[in-house]
């Protein structure tokens, strides 16, 4: 076994011998006796691994739970707002579109054609007249 | 409709209740699992209020996405550790920026440590490095080295095979020897 392969097993099966192949074992331990090399990518992988136990401790985290709770319920609010938008936005659009026309309309037509204007006088004149024959007399 | 197979209290269970709407089923998976998911999620961000925002987005995509997961395909613990680290990596891009400014301050400080090289400056510089790894890299050590899970599970996270986990693990493992060999040559 030379340095690479032993740093291949190391990649492998990390720092404790105890966990290697069987076979590699024994010139494992006889290349660490004799090359600081080894030595030093051994004892370098078993700070590595301390460190990984050590320092990845995670902090507390302060009423997570509740926190997440609470954003479920402002996003399920948001969400049945949308869902009413969604709902009301297409009747509330036509209304707002006939409104919209019928002023449009309105102001278009604000000066009636003179003939047309004298009908409509007539016409109101004439149905006047024919009402107020109607009106039976106050006794 | 409910699998019979499926235990009342199992996390399958409750995702299928949660499927069909079912807030408390929800808020059991939250209790169960927010510890868990925050513990993996600082772990691959080095960061509180990161891990505390991505753990809180991870449970709401949770209820978003629940008609997406199918028992069949993938274990619950799984797929919502797909989500997490799928939030993480969004996060990474946000900050890719900080990111090489930490880089930078990993080479700065392994290279000041060359001459007077001590335990505690040793594991400092393998901190920093082990936030500067790639993220899958990063993702298959803190499941593997740290989380206990097991390569195979591992594997369907990362969405690889056993020996892409190993390869992951051992080349992390080389980059964060590399540190320490450096500075002891």
């Amino acid at each position: 076994m030379n340095e690479q392969n032993f740093e291949e097993l190391l990649d492998r099966h990390g720092s404790d011998l105890s966990m290697w192949p069987e076979n590699m074992r024994d010139e494992a331990n006889e290349l660490l006796a004799q090359s600081p090399t080894a030595l030093a990518l051994l004892n370098a992988e078993i700070t590595v691994e301390e460190v990984l136990a050590d320092t990845m401790v995670v902090p507390d985290a302060d009423r997570l739970e509740q926190k997440i709770m609470a954003r479920f319920a402002a996003q399920k609010r948001r969400f049945a707002f949308n869902q009413w938008r969604a709902f009301f936005w297409k009747p509330a659009f036509a209304a707002t579109c006939s409104l919209a026309f019928g002023f449009y309309l309105g102001a278009a037509n604000q000066e009636l054609p003179v003939d047309l204007a004298e009908d409509l006088t007539y016409v109101t004149f004439y149905d006047h007249e024919e009402w107020s024959g109607d009106v039976p007399n106050e006794p | 409709m409910d699998s019979p197979s499926l235990k009342a209290d199992s996390d399958e269970y409750l995702m299928q209740q949660v499927q069909q709407r079912d807030e408390s089923a929800f808020s059991l998976l939250v209790q169960r699992h927010t510890q868990s998911i925050h513990a993996f999620i600082y772990r691959l961000c080095g960061n509180q209020s990161d891990a505390e925002d991505i753990t809180q987005e991870t449970f709401l995509r949770l209820w978003q996405r629940a008609a997406h997961w199918t028992p069949d395909t993938v274990q619950f613990s799984t797929w919502l550790h797909q989500i997490a680290r799928n939030l993480c990596i969004d996060q990474f891009r946000r900050e890719r920026s900080r990111k090489r400014t930490l880089i930078q301050e990993t080479i700065e400080f392994a290279d000041s440590s060359i001459e007077t090289i001590e335990t505690a400056a040793q594991k400092q510089a393998i901190r920093a490095a082990i936030r500067t790894l790639p993220e899958r890299q990063r993702t298959a050590i803190v499941l593997c080295q740290v989380q206990g899970w097991t390569q195979q599970d591992a594997a369907k996270v990362l969405d690889t095979t056993v020996d892409g986990v190993q390869a992951l693990i051992g080349r992390a493992r080389r980059s964060l020897r590399g540190i320490l060999v450096t500075n002891n040559e």
